[in-house]
């Protein structure tokens, strides 16, 4: 890898992680793709830099997708003195006293896995949150979340380099990693801090005409924010500089950096993190400072300044290990820098409002507990609810004249508390779908009042692939599970074609695991499941060679057949179950089909041949 | 020092004058700070278009610099209307502590994402914002009634899901807000915003925003005056029956907003000018929510053509 290239991805870190520490509004910074282990040297670095900025400690504070309300907002928490059991007030993450006037720096791990409760905690809350999220789930997560966060950077990281530079930097230095901040920074950071610039209209002028084009806008014009996030940049870029007026090569750099550059824009040879070339002074903004440091040397990357003729220097050169420390980190040249904008979508309807404990099972104890509620049937009582509500009124007078076991603690039935249970789909959608029936068939179409079902529901999604040609073990059945019907593997995993082997055995045997699994295991089971087989019934692969992986040895005859037909019978015992058989109207055995739906009781619709578009038109 | 509040935080609002269009947004929350009983504003629209910054912008212009009390998106029924001090309850004292509602009285009551939030306490909220009364009555005490008055202003993204229609119906004023699209006016916005950055880093002060501050709070504040002493002529009334009609709109609560709208409007601008003129100016803010098209999720704009059909009716109404 060039060195330049490398420099450059390093250097674009500390100076957009800088950019968003001096400049309020730019206080979130959304990285694509960053593994964990990379989040969090990079969090850690970001807290160093805000520290820098705002002359005091920051500490990070991991979000992870499934906190609960207490941890965001606070608590009640019991604490043990000499007085006895007191409850004090515990602050959250999101909820302190100090916030507003501490910067604290939150880090979302994965934000496209984010649950409800945090996604919206996000929304409201937005302070300083560096997420990762994956590019290639962009689709589920929610525009509006995503557009919070001002800046993006895409990464792509090159592997073992980095990782063994990190590994190798833990064993034998300290166990924590860190990316090292290059002391100049301090510098220039303390400049940045001091200077204050502005936008004059001759780059306003560029700015604009950003604004409203596909680049920053996309399909559509998308608000004001993107605009001014540009803006926004480009000014901390002119601070770093000391500058007092936003240059052209600020918002060039700042078009860079959000990946905005347009192609036929010509790129600035200079290191991103560099000032312009110095070759011409009078070209040079004369609201600059003169300032020069203590030493005597301009504080600004002296030792890296293209003017001096090294263009090529790496901007950490003047460190003992800093180049190494980030090899291997590399940015994506994204053609789209905001890949929500295209991303097919693939979350839920509303994806920010959880699910409401009327529309789904009322009264099952579904999700996680995230609160508590008076109770209503005291048989739901949670005891830590309970005593730290008892808690609270111990002290009240008319207490005193209840009855206290070894002057324990008072607990009344109005203390009684339950808990409140994050509200979590209860239905299971279960399709086994025989790829070698179906060709020609328009299986697709006939599936879908079923998909509709499971869509609306917000079913749990099981699919079985029976005889797929891109099958790994062409003797097996193989099984996806979503949360969802709007997971890409669902929709990849309905694409194949047939193949030779019909394991349709081992796909009744699956699917009767899969239910199985998710009808009677655990609080949060499936009360309801829909099973839709599309199959002719003509298994070809007796039980025995699928779960041995092999090929069935000489001729099966029926032994594939009637090996399927005991599996089924095994699904009609299964209770709040309800079987869709669709009849794909085979040829030979076109009677198969109908014995299959008598065994499981199953509603029959049948699938008409495919219409090619050709003969439509 | 830099200011530490990141993300644009309360520390950086953008003074009211310095907001570049949004009339109807203006139009809103003043009749509703005018007239509280108006029943709050729904500001509905995309991201990035400024819902909350006119919202915050409006609060801190009509309540010396302070910002609106906003309802967290986890409240709980207890921070919303009030209950038992849990810090003095463990010291043996039976304190009530008031809630997010008694906090904004006289003054504005700010629900952001409001489609996110419960609809329970959209409820008891709505309930409080439409009638000014609010009664407790919960674990063995019952605190007496209290008049509350604020201005309810709430806001939310659409692609994020919508409200009932029942809860749609209660918001008295409703806007669909859109970005400028005129280039100049969103350079003025950039601007604008990037100014108020740089005072905020240099702790300055905007010279003009005390005096626009004041000059809005006295213009406002003499409406409310006048707005006590109107009273509804009986042609404002059919008209608004008349308009309630033609929109197919159920119920009766948009007449009587368009009738406390159009009073407000006419004590916002004390001239000699026709009802009907108000009338067509609130028409859109009351009625584009309540349309039957909104009970189906729909979110049509208000078109040219509603515009002339509320003009059709008010005149044949003079006839």
């Amino acid at each position: 890898m060039p060195a330049n290239n490398r420099m450059s991805a390093a250097d674009r870190l500390v100076q957009t992680l800088s950019a968003a520490a001096l400049e309020p509004g730019l206080g979130s910074v959304l990285l694509w793709d960053a593994p964990e282990w990379l989040l969090t040297g990079i969090a850690d670095l970001f807290a160093r830099i805000l520290s820098q900025v705002h002359d005091q400690n920051v500490a990070w504070f991991p979000l992870m997708s499934g906190e609960t309300e207490d941890r965001m907002w606070g608590c009640w928490q019991p604490r043990s003195d000499s007085n006895g059991v007191r409850l004090s007030w515990k602050s959250g993450l999101l909820a302190g006293p100090d916030q507003g006037k501490v910067p604290r720096l939150l880090v979302l791990p994965d934000l496209s896995t984010l649950e409800p409760l945090t996604a919206r905690a996000c929304v409201e809350a937005m302070s300083g949150v560096p997420p990762a999220c994956p590019s290639a789930s962009v689709g589920m997560v929610s525009p509006h979340l995503l557009d919070r966060w001002a800046i993006r950077l895409a990464w792509r990281i090159d592997g073992k380099d980095l990782r063994q530079c990190r590994l190798s930097q833990c064993l034998t230095q300290s166990e924590t990693w860190e990316i090292p901040l290059p002391t100049r920074w301090n510098t220039i950071l303390d400049q940045a801090r001091k200077c204050s610039a502005t936008l004059d209209s001759t780059i306003m002028d560029r700015l604009m005409e950003w604004t409203g084009t596909e680049a920053i806008s996309g399909e559509s014009v998308q608000g004001y924010r993107r605009t001014i996030a540009l803006a926004r940049l480009s000014i901390a870029l002119a601070r770093m500089q000391g500058c007092n007026t936003v240059q052209k090569e600020n918002l060039e750099e700042a078009l860079k950096l959000l990946g905005l550059e347009r192609k036929n824009t010509p790129r600035p040879r200079q290191n991103s993190a560099l000032p312009p070339p110095e070759a011409n002074p009078s070209e040079k903004n004369t609201n600059k400072p003169e300032k020069k440091d203590p030493s005597g040397e301009n504080p600004n990357f002296s030792e890296v300044n293209p003017g001096k003729g090294n263009e090529q220097d790496p901007v950490f050169s003047g460190e003992p290990h800093p180049p190494e420390t980030l090899e291997g980190l590399e940015f994506c040249e994204e053609e789209k820098p905001y890949p929500e904008d295209h991303a097919d979508s693939l979350r839920e309807n509303s994806p920010l409002r959880p699910l409401s404990g009327t529309q789904w099972a009322e009264g099952q104890h579904h999700g996680r507990p995230i609160g508590s509620k008076p109770v209503q049937d005291p048989s739901e009582m949670a005891i830590i609810p309970t005593v730290l509500e008892a808690a609270k009124w111990q002290a009240v007078p008319h207490r005193s004249s209840h009855a206290r076991v070894n002057n324990g603690l008072s607990i009344l039935f109005s203390d009684l508390r339950a808990h409140r249970y994050l509200a979590k789909p209860d239905h299971q959608f279960v399709l086994l779908l025989d790829f070698t029936s179906v060709t020609g068939r328009d299986w697709e179409k006939a599936l879908f009042p079923d998909l509709h079902w499971a869509y609306v529901r917000r079913a749990r999604i099981g699919v079985v692939r029976v005889g797929a040609a891109d099958a790994a073990h062409p003797w097996c059945a193989q099984r996806l599970e979503a949360r969802n019907l709007l997971d890409p593997r669902i929709l990849r995993g309905l694409q194949a074609e047939g193949g030779q082997a019909t394991p349709l055995a081992d796909g009744f045997r699956q699917v009767r695991l899969l239910l199985r699994k998710a009808m009677g295991h655990g609080r949060g089971a499936a009360t309801l499941a829909r099973l839709v087989i599309i199959t002719d019934g003509r298994g070809n692969v007796p039980l025995e060679d699928s779960l041995l992986n092999r090929a069935p040895p000489g001729n099966v005859g029926a032994k594939g057949i009637e090996d399927a037909i005991i599996q089924a019978r095994s699904l009609a015992m299964i209770r709040n179950l309800q079987v869709v058989l669709l009849d794909p109207q085979p040829r030979y055995l076109s009677h198969l089909p109908g014995q299959y739906a008598a065994i499981l009781k199953a509603w029959v619709r049948t699938i008409g041949p495919r219409v090619e578009q050709e003969s439509i038109s | 020092m830099s200011n530490p509040t990141m993300g644009g935080g309360s520390g950086n609002v953008l003074p009211y004058h310095r907001l570049v269009g949004q009339n109807a947004v203006k139009l809103a929350l003043e009749l509703s700070y005018v007239v509280p009983r108006i029943g709050g504003v729904l500001l509905s629209g995309r991201r990035g278009t400024g819902k909350s910054t006119a919202v915050r912008a409006f609060s801190h212009a009509v309540k010396d610099g302070e910002l609106p009390v906003t309802l967290p998106i986890n409240a709980t029924e207890d921070r919303v209307v009030g209950g038992w001090d849990v810090t003095k309850l463990m010291a043996g004292k039976l304190e009530w502590k008031p809630g997010l509602l008694e906090d904004a009285h006289g003054g504005t009551l700010y629900v952001d994402e409001i489609n996110l939030l419960d609809d329970h306490i959209v409820n008891i909220i709505l309930d409080v914002a439409s009638t000014n009364i609010l009664v407790v009555q919960r674990e063995g005490g019952q605190r007496e009634k209290r008049n509350i008055e604020f201005t309810l202003v709430g806001t939310m993204n659409p692609e994020e899901g919508g409200l009932r229609p029942q809860l749609l119906d209660r918001f008295g004023l409703s806007v669909n807000v859109s970005e400028e699209m005129d280039s100049n006016n969103r350079r003025q916005i950039l601007s604008n915003v990037l100014d108020q950055d740089r005072r905020q880093r240099l702790n300055e002060t905007d010279p003009e925003t005390q005096q626009e501050r004041k000059n809005l709070k006295d213009r406002l504040d003499s409406a409310r005056e006048r707005f006590k002493e109107m009273k509804p002529s009986s042609e404002l009334i059919g008209d608004c029956v008349a308009l309630a009609e033609a929109f197919q709109v159920e119920g009766h609560r948009s007449d009587l907003v368009l009738a406390r709208a159009a009073m407000a409007l006419a004590a916002m601008e004390p001239s000699e000018t026709s009802h009907h003129a108000h009338l067509q100016r609130v028409a859109p803010l009351v009625l584009q929510h309540r349309r039957p098209e909104a009970a189906s999720g729909e979110r049509l704009p208000w078109s040219d053509q509603e515009n002339e059909k509320v003009k059709e009716i008010l005149s044949h109404a003079r006839k």
